[in-house]
C-alpha cells in the first residue's frame, strides 16, 4: 500500500503489526538505541540508497526481498510458509524508487506490504480487503489528488485531514494524496505543511472519484534545504496560529544568511524592537524598563534561554576578560581591549542554532516571569530529523582589510610638534629633565626644545630637528610591527538523521579569529550532541543534549598601549624600529643616561619597548559544558507529563605572564632595589611574574511540567501547561600571583606579601597579598508557572499566563521577594471569517492584543542591612572585618511594568506579502532610583520605588517576495521600530546645571536625554562662552551657579527610530543578500576634545591625546572668527568643560550603515544527481562591515565608533569572507 | 512479547510519575527552604562578632580629617610650579577661601559622619544580637561609644568655634546622630552639647573596655583617657587634661627610641605594631606631599632625628616634587598619618598642664623624657629654662616638632589664638601672585559645612567664613 493512501482500509493489520514491531524494536533498542552510538550505526546504515535497480524472470520472492535488503538495508519479514506457495515475478528496473518497485513486485499477488522504519512487512490481503480491493475498483469512491506549490512543484509531507472523518493522510514525492471509502457527503480537506501556509478546501463527494490538483503557497521561500524552525518560549513551542503574544522568530536560514563570527552581527536590523548596541554588545528589547546607565548589569537586558533554561552565559557574544554570566564571580578581570575590532567569539556557535525567538510582549514573555521583565530571547539546538543520514560540513574563512589609520583622525608629526611647541612656548613644559635627576624623560621634540633653551644646541639646529621629527611618521611601523592581518576561520561538520526511534545531530566546530592586533587570538572548539529516543510506540521520549566548548583565548595590550596615548604610547614621530631595523628603547620614567648609571649599578635596564610588551600575555582557557534532558511522557494522546533539567558549567583560567622584561615589572623590580655597599639588593625577587586566576560557574535546573493539547468537539482547542522548577547558580573563583617566575623550569620564589622591603628612594614598601579570597556566590529560584489558551473554531483565542517566582535574597521576607506576575491576550482570525474567507488576496489575517505585567525584584535594596565581611590583612587590619553593602531600607518593592500590546499579522498576495504591526504602550512604575541623601546620615544614595516611566512605541516589519519565478526570486524585507520613554514622575525635577553627557532622570523627558550648553562662541583669549536662558554671554571665567533653564535639550542620545532593510536576490542557482541597518533620530555628543587634550593644571607632562581638530585650536587674537576650538593661552578646566558639553558639538546620529554583502552559487539538483556524492553544494562569498552609506551629520563621524583619543577607535574593519557548504 | 511491554511499560510509566511527584512535592513543601539559605561572606547584621567586624573596618572606623592639615601654618608653599599643580580643594584650604567645596562632597565630613553611622548600626544591635556573652556585646557597645565619641569630637573642633565655656552653648557645634536612621532631623547641636555628649560617651565606656588592647584600633581605657585628655586640653580645661593624661600614660607608656632606627628607618614598627600609638585613627590621605613652613623647620635642629628621618628634600617625592623640605614619614612604609591620641601626645599634655600649673621642672622632665628618644645621645642636651612662661613656650614648640605634620597643629592654633601672646596671624605669601591672612579667632577658623548638605537639609546652619 503507497504512502499516501488512507491507512483505514488495512487498519487492523496495522495495528497488528505494530504490535509485532514494537517488539522487535525493544529488542533492538536494548542492544543498542539507548547508546549514544546507535546514532553511529545508523550512519552505517544509511548509506544505501533507496532506489532498486534490478531484473529478473520468473524470480522467487524470497531471492526478490534479498535484493531489496542488499541495495536499501530495508528488511522484509514476511511468513516463510505464504512466499513459498507463489508464484515468480519477473521484474525490469532500474533506479526505481523502492515504493514503486515494491508496487510492481506484488501487483498480481494477494499480498499486502507496509513500511515500518527500516522494515517491510509483508501481510496477506484479507478477504475482506480483496473484496474491498475488487469493490472499489467497481465502485470508485476515492478522493485522489495532487498537491502543488505555486511553481507547480509536488509538495511531499503535507498533511491532509479529511473532516469530519477526521481520516489523515500524508502526501508523497509526487505530491499525491488519496483517501478510499468516502461515503457521500460535504466534506473539508485542511492541509498542512511547515513551511506553506494553511490550506482548506471544501469537498463535495456524490459517489463518483474525486480529482484535485490543489495548490499551497509558501509561508517564506527558502533556498536550499528546508529546515524546520518553530518558535518557541522555552516551555512549549509557539502555535502560530494560536498565539496572542508578540514575538519574532529567526530561523536557521536567517543567521546563516551572514558568517560573522558575532551572533549579534548577524542578528542586528533583522529584528523589529530590539536594539543591538555592537559597539558595546549590549541587546535591548523595547527599550529601558529602569534607569540604570553604562554596563551594569541591571541595565533592561534580556534574559537569554538556551534550550529552555536560562544560559549560564547570558551574554551572546563575550571578550576575553568580560564578566561571566549570572552567579560568575571574575576575581583578576583584566578586560581592557575594545570591543570593536578585537576577538568576539562566543560559547553559542551559531552554526548550531536551530531558531532564535524574540519574545517581546508581556503575553509572550511572561511565562519566565521576573527574569521576562525586559524580554527574553530563547535558542533553539538543531535536533536530528528522521530520515537518511546526512553530513553537512561547512567552512568560513574570513579575512579583513587593514584598518586605515590615517582616517583615525588623529594629528600628524608636523601638527604634533608644533602642538608641543606652542605648549613650549607658552610655558607649559616646566621641568627640564636635565636639572634633576629625578626628573622623568621628556619625548625627542620638548627635549630638543629645551637644549637650545640651555645654549647647549643653535636656533637654526633646533629647527632642523623639528623639521626631522615632523617629517617621521610612525603609522607604516605601528602597522607593520603591532598589527596583524585579521583573519576568522569557522570550521563545520554535522551529521544528522535517525531511523527508528532514534534521532540525532551532532556537530563539531572549529573557529579561530585573530583580530588586527599582534599577539591576540582566540580559538574555539566545541562539540554539540542532541540525541532524541522513543519508547513504548512513542509514549515515552528521551531527549538528550550535551554541548562542550573549549576556547583558548589570547589577549595582549602591546599594541593598544603603545598606539594609546599616556605614559607609554607612542607619538606619532615615535618609531618602534631605528634606521638599522633595532628596536628603540625608550626611557620613561627617567633620562637615558640615569638609566645608563642605574644599569651599571645592577638594575634592569629600565627602558620601554613595545616589541617586550608583546611578550606578555594574558591566556584564557575556557571550557563550557552544558547537559540537557527531557523525558516527556504522553499520559494519552493529549496529555504530556515533562521532566526537564538542564546542568551547566563554565570553567575559566586565566594566566597572565608578566616577563620580567616588562614594563611593568621592570618598574617594580627596579623600584624595589636598593643598594647596600654598593651592592644590588632586590627587595622584588628577579624574573617574571605570573598571575593565574580560576573561575568555576554552575548552574542546574529541574523541571516538570505537564501540558495538555486537547481539541473536542471540533470547534475547541484548549492548551494549557503548567509546571514548577527550581534553580541553582553557583560560582566561585581565586587568583594568585608568583613572583621570581621563571618561564622554563615554571619555578617561582616564596615571597612575604607582608614584610618590608626597602626601596630605590629609601622608603619601605610591601608586595602586598598575591592570593585573592575565595570568592563563592550561591543564587537559587523557584517558579511555579502556568500558560493557558482557548481557541473557538479556529478563530478566536483567549490566553492567560501566572508565574510566582521566589529567590534568595539575603535579609528580604518572602511576601517582598515572591510576586506573581501575570498575561492575557486575545486573538482574532479574521481570515476565517466568512467575509474574508472568498477574499483571493488575502490569505490570512488576524489581530491581537495582549496585557500582562513584569518586574523586577529590588536587589539592590535590603529592608536589613547587609553587611560583606572582610578578611584581616596584617597589616591595616588584624582582625575580620565587615562593611555595610547596603544599608537598611524598609519601604523597598518590586519595579513593575505593565504592557499592553496590540499587534496584527497579515499574508496578502498569494503569500507574496507578509506584514506584522505591533503597537505597545509600557507603564513602568516603582521604578528603582537611587535619590541623593544627605551623607550626614552615613549614607550617599537610597533607593527608593521612586519613580513612574511611560514608555510606548510600533514595530512594523513587512516582507515580500518582489518576483518569484522559477528562475528568478527576490525576496525583500524591511522593519522599523519606534520607541520612546519619558520619565512621568514628578518628583525628578530637572536640576542639571552642569551636564556631563551621561543622562540624569528628568520628570517630562526620556532616560537618554542629553542637556548641553548654549554656545557662546570664543572670546578674544580663545576660551569659551557659553549663553545664559536670556542670551547673556557667560564667559568661562565666571563660574556663577547656572539654572537648568540656562541649558539646552539637544535630544535622545539612542535612536527611537531603527531598524533594517534585508534583501535577497536569486537568479537560477545565483543569490545576491545584502543587509542594511538605519539608527535615526538621535544626537552625539562628538568627543573629540576633551579635557585630556590640554595639559593639566598649568604644567604639561607625558603624552596628551592628539586629536586633530585640535588642530584648528585659537591660536591669537581673532581666531574666534573661524575656530571654536579653545586655545591653550589661559585655557582652564571650566572653559574646556563648557566647549565639550555644548550645543557646538552636538551632531546628528542618524545614518544608514551597510553591514553585509553576499553572493551565493548553489550547485542544481541536475548536477548533483549526476556526481552522486553530495546531495547539496553551496558557496558564497560575502562582506562585512562595509561601513556607513548615508549619515546626516555633516561632519562625517561614524557616530557609533566616534573617536576617542587614540588610534585604537577606528570602527571595525571591512572584512571579506568565503564560505563553503557541503551535504552529503 | 507482548509481556515484556505490559512488564516494562508500568515501571516506566511509574518511575516518572514518581519523579515528577517527587518534584512537586518537593517543590511544594520545601521551597520557601530551598531559596531561602545563607550567603558566604554576605548577610543581615545579626551576630556579635559581625559587630565586632564592623568596628575593625579599618577603612571606614580609621579615617580621619585632611583639609585642617593643608589650612595649618605648617604648610607654606613657596614653589610656584607646585602651586600651579595644586588640586582645587588644597588651594581652597589652603588659601581659608570663603567657599571651600562650593556644591563638592567634603570627604572629611562624610567619613566621619560614616563612622558614626557605623557605631550607631552597632549601639542599636548589638546587645540583641546573637552569639555573644554579655560581656563580649557590651565591650562591643562600649567601643562603638568610643568610636563615635572621638568622631563627634573631631567634628566639632574642624566645623564648629573654638569651644569658649562663655559662649559653647550657643555655638552651634554639628549635627547629632545617635541611632541609624536616615531621616532624623539634622539640626545642629550646640558645641557645648557635643562636647557633653563626648565625654559623657567616654564615662559610659569606660567600665566595659579593656586596659590595653591586643591592638591599637581597638578602643580601650587608655584611649578613653587620651581623648578625654586632649578634649579637656582643648577646652582649656589643662587641670584636668593632666589628670587624663595621667591615667593614661598609667595604661601606656612605651616611647620608641628612634637612634635605633637611625640608620634603619624602614625597621621603623608598623602602625599595628607601634607602641606608642595609644588609638589608632589616619589622616584621609595615606600619602601627604606638601612642602613645611620654614617656621616649623627652623624648630628642628638638625640632629634631630625627627627632621633626618621624617622630614625629607621635596625632590624625594615622586612625580617632579618641590622646592622645601615635606614631612617624610608616611613614606617610609606607605601606612598614614597618624591622628589619634599616642604616647608622646599624652607626655606633652601632661607637660602642658604642669607647665601652666607653674611646675616648671616636671614640665621639663617629660619634655626631656620624651626628647633621649629623638636624639641620637651624642647629639642629645637637656631643655632648660626657669620660668614658667618660657617653660610653656618649650612645651608648645615640643608639640610642634613631635606632631609635626599630622593634623594636630590646626587645632593647636585654634586653641592658643584665645591667648593673646599665643596667638599667631598665619600668611600666605606669594600664592598664584597673591597673598592672605588669616588673623586669631577669624570665622575661617571654622570650617565650611558644604552647601551640598545644607541644600538636602536646610535645617543645618551654614557657618559665617
Amino acid at each position: 500500500m503507497p504512502k499516501g493512501s488512507s491507512n483505514r482500509l488495512s487498519g487492523d493489520d496495522n495495528l497488528k503489526d505494530n504490535r509485532r514491531l514494537r517488539i522487535l524494536t525493544l529488542r533492538v533498542m536494548k542492544l543498542s538505541t539507548i547508546i549514544v552510538l546507535a546514532a553511529c550505526l545508523q550512519v552505517s546504515a544509511s548509506s544505501y540508497s533507496q532506489t532498486v535497480t534490478y531484473t529478473c524472470r520468473n524470480e522467487s520472492l524470497v531471492n526478490v526481498f534479498k535484493a531489496i535488503k542488499q541495495q536499501t538495508g530495508y528488511v522484509v519479514f514476511y511468513d516463510q510458509g505464504m512466499v513459498d506457495t507463489l508464484q515468480g515475478v519477473t521484474l525490469n528496473a532500474k533506479e526505481q524508487p523502492l515504493k514503486s518497485f515494491m508496487n510492481e513486485a506484488l501487483q498480481d499477488l494477494p499480498l499486502s506490504y507496509t513500511f515500518k522504519d527500516r522494515t517491510i512487512v509483508i501481510s496477506k490481503k484479507s478477504v475482506i480487503n480483496q473484496l474491498l480491493d475488487r469493490a472499489a475498483q467497481e465502485k470508485p469512491q476515492y478522493i485522489f489528488g495532487r498537491l502543488l506549490d505555486e511553481e507547480s512543484q509536488p509538495i511531499e509531507n503535507a498533511s491532509l485531514t479529511l473532516q469530519p472523518l477526521n481520516l489523515h493522510v500524508v502526501t508523497d514525492a509526487a505530491g499525491s494524496f488519496s483517501f478510499g471509502e468516502v461515503p457521500p457527503g460535504n466534506y473539508t480537506l485542511v492541509i498542512t505543511h511547515i513551511s506553506f501556509s494553511k490550506l482548506e478546501k471544501k469537498i463535495k463527494v456524490k459517489g463518483e472519484t474525486v480529482d484535485l490538483r490543489l495548490v499551497m503557497y509558501k509561508q517564506r521561500v527558502e533556498l536550499g534545504a528546508v529546515e524546520v524552525s518553530v518558535a518557541s518560549t522555552g516551555y512549549q513551542k509557539i502555535n502560530r496560529y494560536t498565539s496572542t503574544g508578540s514575538y519574532t522568530l529567526i530561523t536557521a536560514k536567517e543567521i546563516d544568511a551572514n558568517p560573522s563570527i558575532n551572533l549579534a552581527e548577524r542578528l542586528e536590523g533583522k529584528v523589529p524592537g530590539v536594539h543591538f548596541d555592537l559597539a558595546n554588545n549590549r541587546i535591548q528589547i523595547r527599550g529601558a524598563n529602569n534607569f540604570a546607565t553604562g554596563n551594569d548589569r541591571n541595565v533592561s537586558t534580556p534574559l537569554i534561554v538556551i534550550d529552555g533554561f536560562p544560559a549560564i552565559e547570558q551574554n551572546l557574544a563575550n571578550y576575553p576578560g568580560s564578566p561571566l554570566g549570572e552567579g560568575a564571580v571574575s576575581p583578576n578581570s583584566r578586560s581592557g581591549i575594545p570591543v570593536s575590532n578585537a576577538t568576539i567569539l562566543s560559547i553559542f556557535n551559531p552554526a548550531d542554532i536551530q531558531s532564535i525567538t524574540f519574545l517581546k510582549d508581556a503575553a509572550a514573555a511572561s511565562i519566565w516571569g521576573s527574569r521576562a521583565a525586559n524580554g527574553v530571547i530563547v535558542i533553539e539546538t538543531k535536533k536530528g530529523v528522521k530520515g537518511r543520514t546526512s553530513v553537512t560540513a561547512s567552512s568560513t574563512i574570513s579575512v579583513s582589510s587593514t584598518p586605515d589609520m590615517s582616517k583615525a583622525n588623529m594629528m600628524n608629526s608636523a601638527q604634533y610638534v608644533d602642538f608641543e611647541k606652542e605648549l613650549y612656548d607658552k610655558g607649559y613644559f616646566r621641568n627640564d629633565p636635565t636639572t634633576h635627576w629625578r626628573n622623568m624623560n621628556v619625548d625627542d621634540a620638548v627635549l630638543a626644545m629645551y637644549a637650545a633653551k640651555r645654549g647647549d644646541i643653535s636656533s637654526a639646529q633646533l629647527d632642523a630637528k623639528l623639521q626631522e621629527l615632523s617629517q617621521r611618521n610612525n603609522l607604516g611601523q605601528l602597522r607593520k610591527y603591532l598589527m596583524q592581518q585579521a583573519v576568522t576561520q569557522q570550521y563545520n561538520l554535522s551529521l544528522s538523521g535517525g531511523a527508528g526511534n532514534t534521532s540525532y545531530y551532532i556537530s563539531g566546530n572549529y573557529s579561530a579569529n585573530s583580530p588586527v592586533f599582534k599577539n591576540n587570538s582566540s580559538k574555539n572548539y566545541s562539540l554539540l550532541a542532541n540525541l532524541t529516543n522513543d519508547f513504548f510506540n512513542r509514549r515515552l521520549t528521551i531527549t538528550t543534549g550535551l554541548n562542550q566548548v573549549y576556547s583558548d583565548r589570547m589577549v595582549n595590550n602591546a599594541a593598544v598601549t603603545a598606539m594609546s596615548t599616556g605614559n607609554l604610547g607612542l607619538r606619532p614621530y615615535d618609531m618602534l624600529v631605528d634606521e638599522q631595523g633595532k628596536p628603540i628603547n625608550r626611557a620613561i620614567d627617567y633620562m637615558p643616561h640615569v638609566i645608563d648609571s642605574l644599569t651599571k649599578l645592577g638594575m634592569i635596564p629600565w627602558t620601554y619597548s613595545p616589541f617586550e610588551e608583546l611578550q606578555s600575555s594574558n591566556v584564557y582557557k575556557t571550557t563550557a559544558t552544558r547537559l540537557t534532558s527531557q523525558i516527556r511522557a504522553n499520559v494519552t494522546e493529549w496529555l504530556h507529563l515533562d521532566l526537564s533539567g538542564m546542568y551547566q558549567r563554565n570553567l575559566v583560567d586565566m594566566s597572565n605572564l608578566q616577563k620580567q622584561n616588562s614594563y611593568v615589572v621592570k618598574s617594580l623590580i627596579n623600584t624595589g632595589t636598593s643598594f647596600t655597599n654598593g651592592k644590588p639588593v632586590y627587595g622584588v625577587p628577579l624574573g617574571g611574574i605570573m598571575y593565574t586566576s580560576h573561575t568555576a560557574t554552575e548552574d542546574y535546573s529541574l523541571r516538570g511540567q505537564l501540558s495538555i493539547d486537547k481539541q473536542f468537539y471540533e470547534k475547541h482547542q484548549f492548551d494549557m501547561i503548567a509546571g514548577t522548577e527550581i534553580r541553582q547558580s553557583t560560582g566561585s573563583g581565586y587568583s594568585q600571583g608568583h613572583f621570581g617566575f621563571d618561564e622554563d623550569t615554571y619555578n617561582s620564589v616564596s615571597v612575604n606579601p607582608t614584610t618590608p622591603y626597602k626601596t630605590f628612594y629609601g622608603s619601605t614598601a610591601t608586595i602586598g597579598a598575591q592570593q585573592s579570597n575565595i570568592l563563592v556566590t550561591k543564587a537559587r529560584y523557584l517558579s511555579y508557572y502556568g500558560n493557558a489558551s482557548y481557541t473557538y473554531d479556529y478563530r478566536y483565542t483567549a490566553s492567560g499566563s501566572l508565574r510566582f517566582d521566589d529567590h534568595n535574597l539575603v535579609g528580604v521576607e518572602r511576601r517582598n521577594r515572591a510576586k506573581p506576575l501575570w498575561s492575557a491576550g486575545l486573538k482574532w482570525d479574521l481570515k476565517r471569517e466568512s467575509f474574508l474567507e472568498n477574499v483571493r488576496w488575502v490569505n490570512g489575517l488576524d489581530v491581537r492584543a495582549s496585557l500582562g505585567t513584569g518586574g523586577t525584584i529590588p536587589m539592590s535594596a535590603t529592608p536589613f542591612a547587609i553587611i560583606s565581611l572582610v578578611a584581616p590583612d596584617g597589616i591595616t587590619q588584624a582582625e575580620p572585618g565587615a562593611y555595610v553593602g547596603l544599608p537598611a531600607n524598609r519601604d523597598l518593592s518590586w519595579e513593575t511594568t505593565r504592557t499592553l500590546n496590540f499587534g496584527t499579522d497579515a499574508t496578502l498576495f498569494a503569500s507574496r506579502l507578509m506584514v506584522t504591526l505591533d503597537i505597545y504602550n509600557k507603564h513602568s512604575y516603582g521604578i528603582l532610583s537611587s535619590l541623593p541623601i544627605n551623607p550626614t546620615y552615613g549614607w550617599d544614595f537610597l533607593s527608593y520605588n521612586a519613580a513612574d516611566m511611560r514608555s510606548h512605541g510600533v514595530e512594523f516589519s513587512v516582507s515580500g517576495d518582489v518576483l518569484r519565478s522559477r528562475d528568478w526570486n527576490w525576496n525583500a524585507s524591511f522593519n522599523i521600530t519606534y520607541s520612546t520613554n519619558k520619565v512621568t514622575d514628578n518628583r525628578f525635577p530637572n536640576k542639571i546645571t552642569s551636564p556631563t553627557g551621561s543622562p540624569v532622570v528628568v520628570t517630562g523627558y526620556p532616560t537618554d536625554n542629553l542637556f548641553v550648553y548654549r554656545w557662546a562662541g570664543l572670546d578674544n583669549q580663545g576660551q569659551s562662552q557659553i549663553y545664559d536662558r536670556n542670551g547673556k554671554v557667560i564667559p568661562s571665567s565666571e563660574t556663577t551657579d547656572l539654572t537648568p533653564e540656562d541649558l539646552l535639550y539637544a535630544g535622545r542620545t539612542t535612536a527611537p527610530w531603527f531598524g533594517g532593510f534585508n534583501q535577497n536576490l536569486r537568479w537560477k542557482q545565483f543569490s545576491l543578500g545584502m543587509q542594511l541597518s538605519y539608527y535615526m533620530g538621535y544626537k552625539v555628543l562628538r568627543n573629540d576634545i576633551n579635557i585630556a587634550n590640554y595639559p593639566t593644571g598649568d604644567q604639561s607632562s607625558g603624552f596628551l591625546s592628539t586629536s586633530k581638530t585640535l588642530v584648528n585650536r585659537w591660536r591669537k587674537p581673532g581666531d574666534e572668527a573661524f575656530t571654536n576650538v579653545p586655545g591653550l593661552m589661559n585655557f582652564n578646566g571650566t572653559s574646556i568643560q563648557r566647549y565639550m558639553m555644548s550645543s557646538v558639538n552636538v551632531i546628528d546620529g542618524d545614518h544608514i550603515r551597510l553591514q553585509m554583502l553576499s553572493l551565493g552559487y548553489t550547485l542544481p539538483t541536475t548536477v548533483l544527481n549526476r556526481i552522486k556524492v553530495m546531495k547539496a553544494l553551496s558557496v558564497r562569498a560575502s562582506a562585512n562591515n562595509l561601513g556607513i552609506i548615508w549619515r546626516k551629520n555633516k561632519e562625517h563621524i561614524d557616530p557609533d565608533y566616534m573617536y576617542s583619543g587614540s588610534y585604537t577607535s577606528w570602527p571595525p574593519v571591512r572584512n571579506y569572507s568565503f564560505n563553503v557548504n557541503v551535504t552529503f | 512479547m507482548s509481556m515484556l511491554l505490559s512488564k516494562y511499560l508500568p515501571i516506566m510509566n511509574r518511575i516518572i510519575y514518581t519523579s515528577v511527584a517527587a518534584l512537586f512535592l518537593f517543590v511544594g513543601a520545601g521551597c520557601r527552604k530551598y531559596v531561602e539559605i545563607d550567603q558566604v561572606g554576605t548577610r543581615t547584621l545579626h551576630y556579635t562578632k559581625d559587630f565586632q567586624a564592623l568596628l575593625n573596618y579599618s577603612q571606614v572606623m580609621e579615617r580621619t580629617y585632611y583639609y585642617p592639615e593643608m589650612a595649618s601654618d605648617e604648610v607654606n608653599i613657596g614653589d610656584t610650579n607646585y602651586q600651579k599643580n595644586m588640586r582645587d580643594l588644597d588651594v581652597k584650604a589652603y588659601t581659608w577661601a570663603p567657599d571651600i567645596f562650593i556644591d563638592a562632597n567634603d570627604g572629611d565630613w562624610d567619613g566621619l559622619y560614616k563612622q558614626v553611622y557605623y557605631c550607631n548600626l552597632v549601639t542599636a544591635g548589638v546587645l540583641d544580637s546573637d552569639g555573644g556573652t554579655e560581656a563580649e556585646k557590651k565591650n562591643i557597645y562600649a567601643q562603638a561609644l568610643v568610636h563615635r565619641a572621638y568622631a563627634f569630637y573631631t567634628l566639632v573642633n574642624i566645623y564648629a568655634k573654638q569651644y569658649d565655656a562663655a559662649t559653647a552653648a550657643g555655638d552651634p557645634g554639628v549635627p547629632v546622630l545617635t541611632v541609624p536612621d536616615f531621616t532624623g532631623s539634622l539640626q545642629r547641636a550646640s558645641v557645648k552639647e557635643v562636647y557633653e555628649l563626648v565625654k559623657n560617651d567616654l564615662q559610659a565606656a569606660l567600665p566595659d573596655l579593656t586596659d590595653v588592647p591586643s591592638y591599637s584600633s581597638t578602643p580601650s581605657r587608655a584611649a578613653v583617657y587620651a581623648i578625654l585628655a586632649r578634649a579637656s586640653l582643648q577646652q582649656g580645661l589643662y587641670a584636668d587634661a593632666g589628670k587624663y593624661a595621667d591615667s593614661a600614660l598609667a595604661r601606656q607608656h612605651t616611647l620608641l627610641n628612634l637612634a635605633d632606627y637611625a640608620d634603619n628607618a624602614a625597621g621603623l614598627p608598623l602602625k599595628l605594631q607601634d607602641p606608642e600609638i595609644i588609638f589608632l585613627k589616619s589622616m584621609t590621605i595615606t600619602l601627604p606631599t606638601f612642602p613645611l613652613s620654614d617656621e616649623l623647620l627652623a624648630l628642628l635642629d638638625k640632629t634631630d632625628l625627627r627632621y633626618t628621618l621624617f622630614t625629607a628634600d621635596g625632590a624625594n617625592f615622586p612625580g617632579n616634587g618641590f622646592i622645601g623640605r615635606g614631612y617624610y614619614r608616611p613614606r617610609i612604609s606607605s601606612q598614614g598619618v597618624y591622628t589619634g591620641p599616642c604616647v608622646p601626645e599624652m607626655m606633652l599634655i601632661k607637660a602642658e598642664a604642669e607647665a601652666r600649673a607653674g611646675n616648671i621642672a616636671p614640665a621639663l622632665d617629660m619634655l626631656n623624657e620624651l626628647r633621649k628618644h629623638r636624639y641620637k645621645p651624642a647629639d642629645y642636651t637637656d631643655l632648660r629654662v626657669t620660668d614658667a612662661k618660657a617653660a610653656l613656650r618649650q612645651v608648645l614648640n615640643e608639640r610642634s616638632r613631635e606632631l609635626m605634620g599630622r593634623g594636630f597643629r590646626w587645632f593647636d592654633q585654634k586653641r592658643l589664638n584665645r591667648e593673646a601672646d599665643l596667638a599667631t596671624t598665619v600668611t600666605r605669601n606669594n600664592f598664584r601672585g597673591q597673598s592672605y591672612t588669616l588673623a586669631p579667632n577669624s570665622n575661617r577658623y571654622v570650617f565650611q559645612i558644604s552647601n551640598v548638605y545644607i541644600k538636602l537639609n536646610p535645617e543645618i546652619t551654614p557657618n559665617p567664613r
